[in-house]
């Protein structure tokens, strides 16, 4: 018996089923998707990253940060908490509903929560639960909301305000959301730290800042050079045991610059549709500021 | 079994993918048992039990540890996905332990156990120094072993240190430094491990064509010392 074709048939469709199933299938959704908005400020998401944060991914991917570095936020639920914003006018009967509500507080907690609003009332609560402490809150006027609270290890690091969805990376290529979690996730490190000095300061020595950290050095993406007339305002400051010696200045190239506007441009903070989570809302000054969904452009240096 | 399941497998619940592919890839991964279970069986019963028999060969012992190697890689990689409900395990090291383990452990035990096995039948020839394979299986297993362990226990400790948010980030790495330097013992054994496996193999084919070059030699020089000696 010839068994040859019936054997090749096997492997094929074996190999094919995974093909269709993880090449095909998520290249079919996945490849579709469109930008979208944030939920509830409609504001345009993703937004393309800046031109020198477009050049930072590749400084990114040419020093291998991927390697060490995720950018994948993990959340393990959603809860809800009940804010009060606004008191209203019967404060006796308020303050009885709050204490029914939170059998822990006393009296006094309970008016120390009224004069500090807005407050969260309630956390960590179901849905239903939230919704019907809201029902029960509105007495004389006072106005209470439920706020869309993601949790999980990684959003009580910081990491990230919610968890990673594939919109967040629609507009890079390569996607780069790494394997390996050798150092922190980045995925909401724009947010997470934005200050500009810190972030040179770390990738020309990340021992000065961190402690103890493996992180290898990038003194190549920094030039050091000796001071002509007055030390440039760029100069890394408080380099600590790896100052240069006196009349010298660390600079950072273009390269670490299109780096760190990279950095600052990652961020996991958008509340969407797929991932949804309640933000401050933005002061009626400013109506484009809503929850930072504009990544920010160069370090302002 | 292996193709099937197994190429669905490792996507993270914590994948920033629609949520079925995660969910697919976990089925992927549980449903590995049934080729692991299939070479649990099939290497129990070929032994009968008695691992003795192992001896037959110096090949067969990198061949028998391949499929523990095999079992142990598929028992890792179903433990990952349903023992860890945060799915933190799969962004750590135990991650490249499993790959390790099924890199290492399985595919290339099993290549030097046929290479072994397979060259001195080609060339005719017999292994120069058989008890360097000996030595070899011993410091591959150690390596392994060496390897695998570490890394997996730094794993551990980081996806202990992932899930309490207290834990600072520098911690986290500085914490898993001890393994890690374990593991590059065991990647030094292996190294060795490689040196007796080039010594062995560089024996075999010199040996090979200094055999092939004195027959050749023998046939020309006859060739030439008969036309030397036919002519008048």
């Amino acid at each position: 018996m010839n068994y040859g074709p019936l054997v090749f048939l096997a492997a094929f469709f074996a190999l094919a089923t995974s093909w269709v199933g993880f090449v095909l299938g998520p290249q079919l959704q996945v490849g579709q998707f469109q930008p979208t908005n944030t939920v509830p400020t409609r504001a345009d998401y993703p937004v393309a990253r800046p031109g020198l944060a477009r050049q930072g991914l590749d400084v990114y991917r040419a020093n291998g940060c991927a390697y060490c570095h995720s950018q994948q936020v993990g959340q393990t639920g959603t809860v809800c908490d009940v804010s009060l914003g606004e008191a209203g006018t019967n404060q006796a009967a308020l303050t009885a509903v709050i204490l029914k509500l939170r059998p822990d507080w006393s009296e006094t907690q309970a008016k120390e929560a009224l004069g500090s609003l807005p407050k969260a009332v309630l956390q960590s609560v179901s849905l239903a639960q939230a919704q019907a402490a809201v029902k029960e809150l509105a007495v004389g006027g006072a106005k209470a909301s439920v706020w869309v609270v993601p949790v999980g290890p990684d959003i009580g690091r910081a990491w990230g305000k919610r968890r990673s969805v594939a919109e967040d990376f629609l507009y890079d290529y390569p996607v780069m959301p790494g394997s390996l979690r050798v150092g922190p996730d980045l995925a909401n490190v724009g947010a997470r730290l934005p200050d500009a000095n810190w972030a040179f300061r770390h990738l020309y020595a990340a021992q000065i800042d961190a402690k103890g950290s493996v992180m290898p050095r990038y003194p190549y993406l920094f030039e050091q050079r000796k001071i002509d007339h007055s030390p440039s305002p760029e100069a890394l400051t408080s380099l600590q045991q790896f100052a240069p010696p006196s009349g010298y200045e660390v600079v950072p190239t273009e390269e670490a610059r299109a780096l760190v506007a990279y950095l600052f441009s990652l961020r996991a903070d958008a509340p969407l549709y797929v991932a949804p989570l309640t933000v401050a809302s933005a002061p009626a000054t400013d109506t484009n500021a809503a929850a930072g969904t504009t990544p920010t452009n160069a370090p302002a240096k | 079994m292996v193709i099937l399941f197994g190429s669905w497998a490792g996507v993270p619940n914590s994948a920033p993918v629609p949520a079925w592919m995660p969910a697919l890839s976990t089925i992927g991964s549980v449903l590995m048992l049934i080729p692991v279970l299939a070479v649990v069986l099939n290497v129990y019963h070929t032994l009968g039990g008695n691992l003795s028999r192992l001896n037959a060969h110096p090949a067969l012992p990198f061949i028998f540890f391949g499929a523990v190697g095999f079992i142990v890689a598929g028992l890792m990689m179903v433990a990952g996905a349903l023992l860890d409900p945060n799915q933190l395990l799969q962004l750590t090291w135990f991650r490249t332990a499993q790959r390790e383990m099924a890199f290492y452990g399985f595919f290339i035990m099993i290549i030097f156990g046929a290479v072994y096995r397979i060259l001195p039948q080609l060339t005719a020839t017999s292994l120069p120094w058989p008890k360097l394979v000996r030595i070899h299986f011993w410091l591959a297993v150690c390596g392994v072993v060496l390897v695998v362990l570490p890394l997996g226990g730094a794993g551990l400790v980081q996806v202990i240190g992932l899930a309490n948010p207290s834990v600072a980030p520098v911690a986290l790495t500085t914490n898993t430094l001890p393994f890690l330097r374990v593991s590059t013992i065991g990647i030094l054994l292996l190294a060795v491990g490689h040196v007796l496996f080039f010594v062995n193999l560089a024996g075999l084919v010199v040996s090979f064509y200094r055999a092939k070059a004195a027959a050749a030699y023998a046939v020309m020089t006859a060739d030439l010392f008969k036309t030397a000696g036919a002519k008048p």
